[in-house]
């Protein structure tokens, strides 16, 4: 049974929800945990991604998945009560093979469900979220957090044709996929219960939408730093920036301001092989037509050409092409994911309309293309973990 | 225009015609190649090696590069399985066809011997089959005919190491004294194992004496701890103490140019190429210290091909070659160092 319950209100009501642990305990022993990352970090992350789940764990961001999902935490019940959440039961997460940060980032977030938790890592790759794991139990002192860690979770590598993925999908009630769409299918077609469900989280694409004129130092810095995380291999990462009613000038001058402002600074340098890459890829570019230029230490190719032109498929590759703004529903891929916006005015309804109109299911400004949090792809997928009693008068 | 293959190709170079014939060769495929001339276009002649255009490796996966001058003859497309999985598509005309024949027959002579022997690819007949597809390493294979008195394909199947014809290798024994047997470095390991020959096989190398060439790397060979020392000891262990082994680099990228190791560890350069270190970084030349090498020849006219930057690094070594070889040479590491991307989409 759950003894801890936790009231929210929403309106003029309450949910409870009701779990296994004190949950400000669970976020408590985050924070804890939080001032240890500061001093430690496992050699596995880089800097960035380390820097990223400091942020991601700190307390008002974890109270704020709640904030977004249930409504604002109370000490007791105000107002009527009309619905009692509690865990929905097993969750099983299948990672993808190059993921960076989904692993740890999920870890997080599914140790503040309630939910036992079954994650597939991929057997291609660093697993971060192993390691983030046995971080957290080497370095946090006995607690909620640490019981859950050692108890509720467990992480495991394996490949596509291991049977543990059919016994992942038999004892969950939910089944979150990254992957790709045939992987996705072929963990779907697997036996599972009939009152179980599956959140997908398929191939998608991301891509910036700015106005020239919107358009400062501080905002070809930020998209520099979003782009440089995980070039084009993210799905929230920009595969490309749009300026809005834009020209061939237009573009090839944010194509300048960006190689001007590319930081000389970097802690480090890229991969030797990624270097090399981007000199094939200025290449390619110039031959399909791009006017095109390499960042400093060979460390990106930025082009700048019209939308129509044939793109490189090459990591570090980001074209700078212009459209009209009526024309943008029409341009978007069918499985576009983020717009980040540096827009003079995002909120007008001009713009709404257009997103409402279309598949994105994020529209966010640049710099918080990558944040990750309770609601995905269109889901609200946190919430979801939750089995929803209704309580009537 | 291509004196510099007329020569032998370990002499002292003559850099200043290497330049010139360089120059000709790049007007040539700026005025017919037109993806060439869309990545180089502003270029003008140069009056420095080092400033020659160059076209990555990479490139020749993705564009269609190829020069189209009057009265050229296309004879392969080559489309080169690698293992990244994306072919290379390479093409080669007839002129440039007979002079990379007579460049690797000067080059793999002056370590193998001028005299034609039985060439014995450890690789299947199946492999060269195909319409205009040709393996990375039957091209590699292939290099080797003008040293070849006839050719004949070991393997049954061209993905089991161990399907050895044996009765056709006994008949070839029977019949000859001495060979030449290629395969790449990884094949030529798995396939020349005694444990599995017949007694009779056994019997009978002992007393033959076998060249061995073979390329391709060393990248599979070190996952399971092969040195080149080991690597050599199986393969001489049981032959005639005359047999030696001799491993060459080279690209299918670019053909005709093959770059042996001496007995010095020294990969030397003949006079018709050149190989630049570049900073990774910068592509600024390096003259000392480790880089990603690129690699240059005088007698590649169907395709930019001439100046390829690789995605292997290497070092210049300087000074005289104990070998007695002269001219330049180069110290080759592998490819460039793989770091994992991370991401969660499909690039």
């Amino acid at each position: 049974m759950y003894d801890q319950v936790s009231f929210f209100k929403f309106n003029k009501t309450t949910i409870l929800v009701s779990f296994p642990h004190e949950l400000n305990e669970i976020i408590n022993d985050w924070n804890e945990l939080r001032k240890c990352m500061l001093k430690k970090m496992p050699k596995e992350f880089t800097r960035d991604e380390w820097a990223y789940l400091i942020t991601f764990l700190d307390k008002e961001n974890l109270n704020g998945i709640f904030l977004l999902t249930f409504g604002k935490e109370t000490p007791s019940i105000t107002g009527k009560a009309r619905l009692l959440l509690k865990p929905l039961g097993d969750v099983s997460v299948w990672l993808p093979n190059n993921v960076s940060m989904l692993g740890p980032l999920m870890l997080v977030l599914l140790t503040l469900t309630g939910n036992n938790v079954h994650i597939k890592a991929g057997t291609r790759s660093e697993n971060l979220t192993v390691i983030f794991r046995d971080y957290i139990l080497n370095n946090l002192s006995a607690g909620v957090l640490r019981t859950i860690m050692a108890q509720s979770i467990t992480i495991e590598e394996f490949d596509r044709n291991d049977d543990r993925n059919i016994a992942m999908a038999r004892c969950a009630k939910t089944r979150i996929v990254f992957s790709s769409d045939e992987t996705a299918m072929a963990i779907e077609s697997l036996p599972h219960p009939v009152d179980s469900h599956g959140i997908y989280f398929t191939d998608k694409q991301s891509e910036v939408w700015a106005e020239i004129d919107a358009v400062d130092d501080f905002a070809v810095e930020t998209l520099i730093k979003v782009f440089t995380i995980f070039g084009q291999s993210g799905c929230t990462s920009p595969r490309r920036v749009i300026l809005i009613n834009g020209d061939e000038k237009s573009a090839i001058y944010f194509k300048k301001r960006i190689v001007d402002l590319w930081p000389r600074d970097m802690s480090r340098d890229i991969p030797q092989h990624i270097a090399s890459e981007n000199i094939m890829c200025w290449q390619w570019a110039k031959a399909l037509g791009w006017d095109v230029a390499l960042t400093y230490n060979n460390s990106s190719v930025i082009a700048a050409g019209n939308i129509n032109l044939p793109e490189c498929k090459s990591h570090m590759f980001l074209p700078i092409v212009w459209a009209n703004r009526s024309d943008l529903s029409s341009l978007l891929p069918a499985n576009i994911q983020t717009v980040g916006h540096c827009l003079n005015d995002p909120f007008d309804i001009s713009w709404l309309n257009i997103i409402s109109e279309s598949n994105v299911k994020r529209y966010v400004p640049i710099r918080k293309m990558h944040h990750f949090g309770p609601v995905w792809d269109g889901y609200a997928f946190f919430r979801q973990l939750f089995e929803e009693v209704e309580i009537l008068e | 225009m291509n004196q510099l293959i007329a020569r032998s190709p370990y002499i002292v170079r003559d850099d200043m015609q290497f330049l010139a014939e360089m120059n000709v060769l790049t007007a040539h495929h700026l005025k017919s190649c037109p993806a060439y001339s869309k990545i180089w276009g502003n270029y003008k002649e140069s009056s420095h090696i080092q400033d020659l255009p160059y076209i990555h490796v990479g490139l020749f996966k993705h564009l269609e590069l190829k020069t189209d001058y009057q009265d050229a003859h296309f004879r392969w497309l080559s489309h080169s399985s690698s293992t990244s999985g994306v072919a290379s598509k390479i093409h080669l005309d007839e002129k440039s066809g007979q002079l990379q024949a007579e460049s690797v027959y000067k080059i793999l002579a002056d370590f193998v011997g001028v005299e034609k022997r039985p060439l014995l690819i450890i690789d299947s007949i199946k492999s060269l089959r195909g319409r205009g597809e040709l393996s990375a390493r039957v091209a590699a294979a292939m290099s080797l005919k003008p040293l070849a008195s006839n050719i004949y394909f070991l393997l049954d199947n061209p993905t089991d190491c161990k399907s050895i014809k044996w009765d056709l290798f006994l008949d070839i024994l029977k019949n000859n004294n001495y060979f030449i047997v290629y395969g790449f470095s990884w094949i030529l390991w798995l396939a020349w194992d005694l444990n599995h020959f017949p007694g009779e096989i056994i019997k009978i190398i002992k007393n033959k004496t076998f060249c061995f060439v073979h390329s391709g790397g060393w990248k599979r060979l070190d996952t399971i701890k092969v040195s080149s020392e080991k690597f050599n000891n199986r393969l001489l262990c049981n032959v005639d103490s005359h047999s030696k082994v001799v491993d060459f680099y080279g690209l299918v990228e670019q053909m005709g140019i093959v770059y042996p190791l001496c007995e010095f560890n020294a990969r030397h350069i003949p006079v018709w190429a050149d190989v630049i270190v570049r900073n990774v970084y910068t592509m600024d030349p390096i003259q000392e210290g480790v880089g990603q090498l690129q690699l240059m020849n005088t007698i590649t006219y169907g395709a930019p091909n001439h100046n390829v930057l690789t995605e292997d690094i290497g070092r210049i070594l300087n000074g005289d070659c104990p070998c007695g070889r002269k001219g330049k040479r180069f110290e080759l590491f592998g490819r460039v160092p793989k770091a994992e991307t991370r991401g969660c989409a499909n690039v």
